[in-house]
């Protein structure tokens, strides 16, 4: 009963592991899918209220409900007397759930913000939107294509691990 | 922090303190002493090696600067009351460049430009197409570089090569006198401040506001100040940082002209004051402003009276009668003023 108990523990674990490689995936996506909206909804602010950076991004995590973190962090930081750009590249690097080649996307989001005229910036931004978009895209592909493997892999390595053992 | 009771009418984006990342606290800056306060409050938001080097300059020198330069490959350079000053790398001025002092790079320029804007450099972009940013506390920043050009008229700076801050500092009862020919009578009607740039007409003007609508000579007068540029009133998201007096409205980015209809009409005032005085729509306010019985200070460029007679408009606007006498502020702030009444000027 107890062996039975064990191989069932042993197959858990590693099919418990697959499905965590599955969710970092999943997250992943979901983290670039609210970025990419909170860019989008702050290059519609920027457009409409024509306010300053920080205003803008208040006015975002308002608009948003506050579930992009990027946005939060950076008006806390930008709060305690850190200047923007640094905020918003801190704010970047602690995105949770996302590689550091995500992060250095985010982080070219905020380099856009302040640095030029209205129309400027919405180009920009726009710009910034499509390169996030294949991101997004790419992100989603490999979800799709590499879920399914993880999970089974997770599985079928269990299987093995606790044939061996018996 | 509310710098008096002031009113302020906004008609300009509004823009948010901010303090540096590795500035004096704003708790600290209380503790630096009263003359060299505005000097540390305009490089506070400076980022880098520039704000760095700034921020320890002696408290005692600080006081005496009129203006803060950073140009591309040179020196910090400092005008005071003394003469010129350039930073070394522990932020202590010398009267000459050894040639081995820091320099400011471009980079670093452009992080003080767009640190000088709030990170918002599209907010700034009216002002920025004049040449010049208006920061907290009511200093200017003068901006060069490259223009750029669109449909044939400047849309704005790129590669910004200098900036030039000029502090602005509130002598309070440095319109002692000037308030006390106003109400005794010896001026009867409205006065023109004639000076040169530096020669202090905005400090003048912002004291005569805060003596006037403060009730420091014994009444209470309702002054309307129309702060185009901000300097007078200095409102940082909506709260002046100086102080114009209890009984002052404050019409701030309002454009002269329409600031000076829009006092008139709505606000009933019995002084109207504003900076730099000089287009077409703003003659024809100030002619209406005398019909109402309102009472004018203005300011406007001119190192004499012959410069000032030479300005196209200066003739019309001193024939609507709105200007009784003309101030003529000597080259350096506060040097004795002379007051000359406009019909001897413009017999």
């Amino acid at each position: 009963m107890m062996k039975l108990f064990g191989l069932v523990l042993v197959v858990l674990c590693f099919s418990l592991a697959g499905f965590g490689l599955t969710n970092r995936l999943t997250q992943r996506v979901k983290r670039l899918e609210q970025g990419q909206a909170a860019i989008r909804q702050i290059r519609l602010t920027l457009s409409s209220s024509k306010a300053s950076s920080l205003r803008v991004l208040q006015m975002t995590e308002h608009r948003t409900g506050g579930d992009f973190p990027l946005i939060h962090r950076c008006i806390e930081l930008a709060g305690k007397g850190a200047p923007f750009p640094e905020a918003w590249r801190i704010a970047a690097e602690e995105l949770p759930d996302l590689p550091q080649e995500d992060k250095v996307l985010f982080e070219q989001a905020g380099e856009i913000l302040g640095r030029d005229g209205i129309r400027q910036q919405e180009e920009a931004l726009l710009q910034w939107e499509r390169l996030a978009d294949m991101r997004l895209g790419s992100a989603r592909d490999k979800l799709k294509s590499h879920a399914r493997l993880y999970n089974g892999l997770g599985v079928l390595t269990g299987l093995l691990a606790a044939t061996l053992l018996i | 922090m509310l710098a008096s009771e002031t009113t302020v009418h906004t008609g300009r984006p509004a823009r948010e303190p901010s303090a540096g990342w590795n500035t004096p606290s704003e708790s600290a800056v209380p503790a630096i002493s009263g003359e060299a306060r505005p000097f540390f409050q305009a490089v506070s938001a400076l980022p880098g090696q520039a704000g760095e080097l700034l921020s320890r300059v002696p408290a005692q020198v600080g006081g005496t600067v009129l203006e803060v330069r950073l140009r591309s490959g040179k020196p910090i350079h400092l005008y005071t009351t003394e003469g010129h000053l350039f930073l070394d790398e522990g932020g202590n001025p010398l009267s000459r460049d050894s040639g081995r002092l820091p320099r400011i790079s471009q980079n670093q320029l452009e992080s003080c430009f767009y640190a000088l804007c709030d990170y918002s450099i599209h907010t700034h972009q009216e002002d920025i197409r004049q040449g010049f940013v208006t920061l907290r506390g009511g200093h200017r920043a003068g901006i060069s570089g490259s223009c750029v050009w669109e449909n044939g008229q400047p849309a704005g700076i790129r590669d910004v090569s200098s900036i030039c801050i000029r502090i602005a500092r509130q002598k309070k009862g440095a319109a002692d006198r000037l308030a006390a020919m106003l109400l005794t009578g010896e001026i009867g009607g409205g006065i023109l401040i004639v000076g040169a740039p530096g020669s202090g007409k905005t400090t003048l003007l912002r004291d005569l506001a805060r003596q006037l609508a403060g009730g420091l000579t014994g009444t209470y007068y309702r002054v309307a100040a129309v702060d185009e540029r901000g300097e007078l009133g200095a409102a940082a998201d909506g709260v002046p940082q100086n102080d114009l007096g209890v009984c002052c409205d404050l019409l701030d980015g309002f454009p002269k002209g329409e600031g000076i209809e829009i006092a008139v009409r709505t606000l009933s005032p019995d002084f109207i004051l504003c900076d730099e005085l000089g287009g077409a729509e703003e003659i024809e306010a100030v002619r209406q402003s005398l019909c109402r019985g309102v009472r004018m200070a203005a300011s406007i460029h001119a190192t004499d009276l012959d410069e000032l007679l030479a300005r196209p408009g200066v003739r019309e606007l001193l024939g609507t009668g709105a200007f009784s006498h003309l101030i003529l502020l000597g080259k350096r702030p506060g040097e004795p003023f002379a007051s000359i009444p406009v019909k001897e000027v413009l017999i």
